[in-house]
């Protein structure tokens, strides 16, 4: 256990803050404070990140005595959303507390509001975020394995065996960080680290759903049938996806069986649509589930194809927004009408 | 286009207006193509939009689905949430690649049997122009 805590200590260091400083402070600053949350049992489990299997990656990590908070890392590749883990610590007693940055925030809300995660039972720390990098896209660049990486003066730093390599960084952060609007999360229990200074947010144009509107019915149909004959129905975007979280799900009931297990590009319509329809109006436009794909289908190009509808036909400013009242659990008698 | 086909509509309709419109072309002696197989729901809230993608997988050609105008719901609102839901799904299959044609969604009162025999009339003609159709449709189906 103590051998595994140096480990996950050193990892602080190397995990993106070498030379920065800055947030290998927050670091120090959120193991201390989360040390103290679980020596006083103020929470029962923390979870926020530990140090992954590259540089380039995190792993969640749960911890649950006051030592392992040392093994928490904050850096410039904690992407993944926290929120979903909740779930599964619904029936215990006692509060659990979770790192979240102001797009988990989006998505703790979406639980909060659906009624499986009870608000009173979990204590948010927030943490403000300058963008995370999209490890995907790093990794799709180079052959070899990232030793170190870390960020210096706007720039990717990667160090591999065979030298260091420099990327301009934000070129490198994922989509929904060019379009966050507000670097620090609010309305959480604690914060930890400095205020970020928030960057001009990319407006949401839905440019690439247009390029998908462009194609026509033929054009479009044959672009789909490309995507999803890739899929591989390893469900992953559902099991992340904030807004997907019925107890029984439609996609695995056997009677009646909505999705059949077979593989076929027709059934795979079925799966894609039945995925992006149950989260319509309840997206919050967090980008987990194209992140967490193996095989890159472009599952926000279906998600921002909802959103925008719900925008132009309802009237919905932000329907990436968690409202207690979605969009399509409800009407108004002067909804637009088929013509 | 295979010789002799024909389209093939799948009509969801509400138990209490549009069957009934249904029924009543029927009993009118109306005549409109015999293209549309009729599917009895409670109400047109009913219609799960799964429902029209496993039509379509299934071999259909076109999908209407017919309920009670707004404000007619023998539910009271049913219908208002199948506007919403349906007006978002209608456009989400036709950003998958279905061609709006092929989709059809309208009000038929119990008294319009001419609505009703119209509605698949014209739904026919388009179809048949439009051909059989592919997307989303299990292999089973593709061959006619
Ligand atoms: S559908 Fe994707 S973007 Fe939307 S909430 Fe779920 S994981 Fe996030
Ligand atoms: S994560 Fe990708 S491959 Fe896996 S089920 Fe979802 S779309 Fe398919």
């Amino acid at each position: 256990m103590g051998g595994e805590l140096r480990a996950q200590d050193a990892a602080v260091g190397v995990g993106g803050q070498a030379g920065t400083g800055a947030m290998s402070a927050v670091g120090h600053e959120l193991a201390e404070k989360v040390g103290g949350l679980l020596a006083g049992g103020e929470v029962r489990m923390f979870l926020g990140y530990g140090a992954g299997r590259t540089a380039l990656r995190v792993r969640p990590r749960h911890v649950l005595r006051p030592e392992g908070a040392a093994g928490l890392v904050w850096n410039e590749f904690c992407a993944p959303s926290l929120a979903k883990y909740l779930l599964d610590e619904q029936e215990e007693e006692g509060r659990v507390g979770v790192l979240v940055k102001t797009c988990d925030l989006r998505a703790m809300k979406r639980l909060v509001a659906d009624r499986r995660v009870d608000r009173g039972r979990v204590l948010l720390v927030g943490v403000g975020c300058a963008g995370v990098v999209d490890a995907g896209k790093v990794e799709a660049l180079l052959v070899e394995p990232v030793v170190e990486a870390g960020v210096q003066d706007g720039k990717l730093v990667l160090q591999t065996r065979s030298g260091v390599r420099e990327l301009p960084r934000e070129e490198y952060l994922l989509e929904r960080c060019l379009h966050c609007e507000d670097p620090n999360p609010r309305e959480v229990d604690l914060l930890v680290g400095p205020e970020v200074a928030p960057w001009a947010a990319r407006p949401r144009d839905y440019a690439e759903v247009a390029e998908v509107t462009a194609m026509g019915a033929a054009g479009r149909a044959a672009y789909w049938d490309r995507q999803f004959a890739r899929c591989l129905r390893c469900f992953a975007c559902r099991n992340v996806c904030p807004a997907c979280s019925c107890r029984e799900c439609s996609l695995e009931v056997w009677e009646p069986m909505w999705l059949p297990r077979e593989v076929s590009v027709s059934e795979q319509y079925m799966f894609h649509f039945t995925r992006a329809f149950h989260v319509a109006g309840r997206c919050v436009d967090c980008g987990e589930c194209e992140r967490v794909c193996p095989v890159s289908i472009p599952l926000m190009k279906l998600n921002r194809a909802l959103q925008k509808e719900i925008q132009e036909l309802f009237g919905v400013e932000r329907p990436w927004e968690p409202e207690e009242k979605e969009p399509l659990a409800m009407y108004t008698p002067d909804d637009p009408d088929f013509h | 286009m295979p010789v002799n086909w024909e389209p093939r509509i799948i009509g969801f309709c509400c138990n209490w207006c549009s069957y009934a419109g249904a029924d009543l072309a029927g009993t009118s002696r109306l005549e409109y193509p015999p293209t549309v197989r009729v599917i009895r729901v409670p109400c047109s809230g009913r219609v799960n939009p799964q429902f029209i993608v496993r039509a379509f997988q299934k071999g259909a050609d076109g999908v209407l689905v017919a309920g009670c105008h707004p404000g007619d719901c023998h539910y009271s609102t049913g219908n208002y949430f199948t506007r919403r839901r349906l007006q978002v799904a209608r456009r989400f299959l036709e950003y998958l690649g279905i061609d709006p044609r092929r989709l059809r969604i309208t009000w038929v009162s119990a008294s319009e049997g001419q609505k009703f025999a119209d509605t698949v009339r014209e739904m026919t003609e388009e179809i048949r122009v439009l051909g059989p159709n592919r997307v989303m449709r299990d292999e089973l189906w593709a061959a006619n």
